[in-house]
């Protein structure tokens, strides 16, 4: 179906989701007002009543939630900026020791959005926890929690019936971007060359995941995925 | 393309629905209204409206939150127009990110066109809202939804048009 001037409805819908997602949040603002008041008292009592992550935050005694909408006391999951490798010790989930091999049925599919120089992994089953990328000798070059996707935020092209995925998303400096692409150019089972990719699951262990497990993606959802 | 709609459980709690639709709904709302400011409050106010039922209680808990917070917003608003101009209060403050709406292509299009035309959009395309939502919710006869939106969204492109000129 055509709007007044011959454009379709999805294009005004992307459009729209993807205009409308470039507005920033409040980044000082941690989901309700600085100020103490009735406010953040009632809708304060009323969350932590229902929700886990509302309990945490009541045990930290920190606002409810954060400026990117994930709950307060969690690490940061959304980068703000270009972030080159640091080699500093992992800052975000708490460190914990590498296992061996992440299960082989488990996949991270991955997407890079060139515009916005970010990698999307993206986990179909709701296995994981988290994801971070070390170089060879183990430093972490960035490591970011795993999480629902936002409506409209992108994500890749994956099975159908992958209805809830969980994604991670980080911005990498271009030398770790080209070593995956290029990693993924080569051959399925190919090592990436300088770094890897690995995943925290419930057991609170770090297992690398296998590279033919890493699949690149180059679709994002909402466009056709099979064609 | 389906815009933003979010499957419901019936686990899913007010604490989730809070976390997942904030950054949906601020945009949505600071899109609509032009500002920043308020936008928070009234999102808030609707949570709290909203946490006296059970979620599945609600329908469509997008589309009912989004309204609910508008209403709060134009609320909110005409009270503090009315003490401004009874000199009660001080001008409003801008936002600091109201800048943001004007520099952002989407948005500064949106604030060109009427204030019914840029919440239809938004309801529609945004939200994700369906024509019965759209219907009940902003109150716009049935059998006319369809074709306001097919108004507002032609308005829009027009805007397209007007600019390449």
């Amino acid at each position: 179906m055509k709007s007044g001037s011959g454009h379709s409805q999805d294009e005004l819908t992307r459009e729209m989701l993807v205009g409308l997602d470039r507005l920033p949040l409040p980044v000082d603002f941690r989901g309700l007002p600085r100020q103490r008041g009735a406010r953040r008292s009632r809708l304060a009592v009323a969350l932590i009543a229902t929700t886990a992550a509302a309990a945490a935050v009541a045990l930290t005694a920190g606002p409810l939630i954060r400026g990117d909408g994930s709950p307060a006391g969690a690490p940061p999951d959304r980068p703000t900026g270009s972030a080159p490798p640091t080699h500093k010790a992992d800052a975000n989930p708490a460190p914990t020791p590498t296992g061996t091999i992440a299960p082989e049925h488990l996949r991270l599919l991955w997407v890079y959005i060139q515009e916005q120089r970010m990698i999307v992994f993206e986990n179909e089953d709701q296995k994981v926890d988290a994801v971070r990328v070390t170089d060879l000798a183990g430093r972490t070059v960035d490591s970011r929690l795993a999480r629902s996707p936002e409506p409209g935020e992108p994500r890749t092209c994956g099975h159908p019936s992958a209805i809830r995925p969980r994604i991670t998303v980080m911005r990498l400096a271009a030398e770790v971007v080209a070593d995956f692409q290029a990693a993924s150019e080569r051959s399925a089972a190919t090592e990436l060359s300088k770094y890897r990719v690995e995943v925290r699951q419930a057991d609170g262990m770090w297992n690398a995941v296998m590279p033919e497990n890493l699949l690149r993606r180059d679709k994002l959802a909402g466009a056709p995925c099979y064609e | 393309m389906q815009a933003a709609a979010i499957p419901m459980s019936q686990e899913t709690s007010w604490g989730e629905l809070y976390v997942r639709l904030r950054p949906t709904l601020l945009r949505g709302l600071a899109a609509l209204s032009g500002s920043y400011a308020g936008v928070e409050d009234a999102i808030q106010d609707a949570f709290a409206e909203g946490m006296a039922r059970p979620v599945s209680e609600i329908r469509a808990p997008e589309a009912w939150l989004f309204v609910v917070a508008r209403n709060r917003l134009r609320r909110e608003r005409r009270l503090s127009s009315l003490k401004r101009r009874l000199g009660l209060t001080l001008a409003r403050n801008a936002h600091e990110l109201d800048q943001t709406l004007v520099r952002l292509d989407v948005s500064s299009k949106l604030l060109r066109l009427r204030e019914r035309d840029r919440e239809l959009l938004i309801a529609k395309y945004y939200i994700g809202m369906t024509q019965d939502e759209i219907a009940n919710l902003l109150r716009v006869p049935r059998g006319t939804v369809s074709a306001a939106v097919s108004r507002a969204a032609a308005r829009y492109r027009a805007l397209d048009q007007e600019s390449e000129r």
